[in-house]
């Protein structure tokens, strides 16, 4: 498993509009070889901080994921609701598990 | 209870405190709001320290997104959020850990302290705070006395006092011993803030600049 997680600055008063140019995104990822799940975190200390995990079954696969035109079609929606372009983070996944409820495909 | 506390330099400082009361008359048309106070410090004129108050996290929020709100809302450029207090993020989210308060008393001063619990000490850094609020509750002249802990950085606390009238926290007897235990249990050396009142809005007053 391999994560990608972006990490976002929400221009102030647009959180409705970025949360559904998300729904909008994660909905087309399901399509993606590889993708395994997606969750966008909110910032419990301030409205505007946003981290999108996205997880995938391997490094290669979001690389091909990421090097594709579909990945700059993908951002686009979402950094127009953005102070400034998100920066993505990449993780590997050394140990995982205890899920509960839905699962984001951890420890497969 | 839900807090926003915002620290803000600000370019134009009587337009800031204007404009906040501005903000104030528009989101007491929603319900669920408490209080606001913006108070400018007394060590720094282009500072100010705004708290705001609902009784929910979803009535900020449905606030927050007001379009008369947000197309009165100044650029960025004009003000900036002060990293001391904000960390990276403006504002910032708090829940209410202890309250004391007088209704309707007036407020003339205000003082705030910004605290961050060193790692394994959260839990006796709030129940120092939590004296200290009961001690200020004894003082004369108190109108509240608020601590705040941050919900995205459970070691971030605020501690937050309004006076009706001169006085120092710091200095007070009763509440002394519990600062000094809240501040052993801080990183860095914690002090106060002092600002006077400029903007207060209460649930079912109207706003006083």
């Amino acid at each position: 498993m391999f994560v990608a997680t972006a990490d976002e600055r929400m221009i102030p008063g647009h959180r409705i509009e970025l949360e559904a140019a998300h729904r909008e995104a994660i909905g087309r990822l399901g399509s993606e070889p590889g993708f395994l799940g997606s969750r966008l975190l909110h910032f419990a200390g301030g409205p505007y901080r946003y981290i999108w995990e996205m997880n995938w079954g391997s490094r290669e696969e979001w690389e091909s994921f990421f090097e594709s035109d579909r990945f700059s079609e993908l951002r686009g929606p979402i950094d127009a609701e953005l102070s400034e372009p998100f920066s993505l983070t990449l993780y590997n996944v050394p140990v995982a598990g205890g899920w509960r409820g839905a699962p984001q495909g951890a420890g497969e | 209870m839900f807090v926003i506390v915002v620290q803000i330099r600000a370019a134009d400082p009587e337009a800031q405190a204007r404009q906040h009361g501005v903000y104030a008359e528009i989101a007491g048309r929603y319900p669920g709001m408490r209080y606001k106070h913006v108070m400018r410090s007394e060590a720094d004129g282009d500072r100010y320290i705004d708290l705001m108050a609902w009784e929910s996290q979803q009535q900020s929020e449905a606030f927050g997104v007001d379009p008369e709100y947000q197309r009165l809302r100044p650029p960025r450029s004009a003000t900036s959020a002060l990293p001391s207090l904000l960390r990276d993020d403006n504002p910032g989210y708090y829940g209410l850990l202890a309250e004391t308060a007088r209704a309707r008393a007036p407020i003339v001063r205000q003082q705030v302290a910004v605290v961050d619990a060193r790692p394994g000490l959260e839990g006796e850094l709030a129940a120092a705070g939590r004296e200290l609020v009961e001690a200020a509750a004894a003082l004369g002249g108190i109108a509240s006395a608020r601590l705040l802990r941050n919900l995205g950085w459970p070691a971030r606390h605020v501690v937050a006092v309004a006076w009706s009238e001169a006085g120092e926290v710091s200095g007070a007897g009763p509440t002394r011993a519990a600062w000094e235990r809240l501040s052993a249990c801080c990183t860095g050396e914690p002090g106060w803030e002092s600002g006077r009142l400029v903007v207060r809005w209460d649930a079912g007053e109207p706003a006083r600049g």
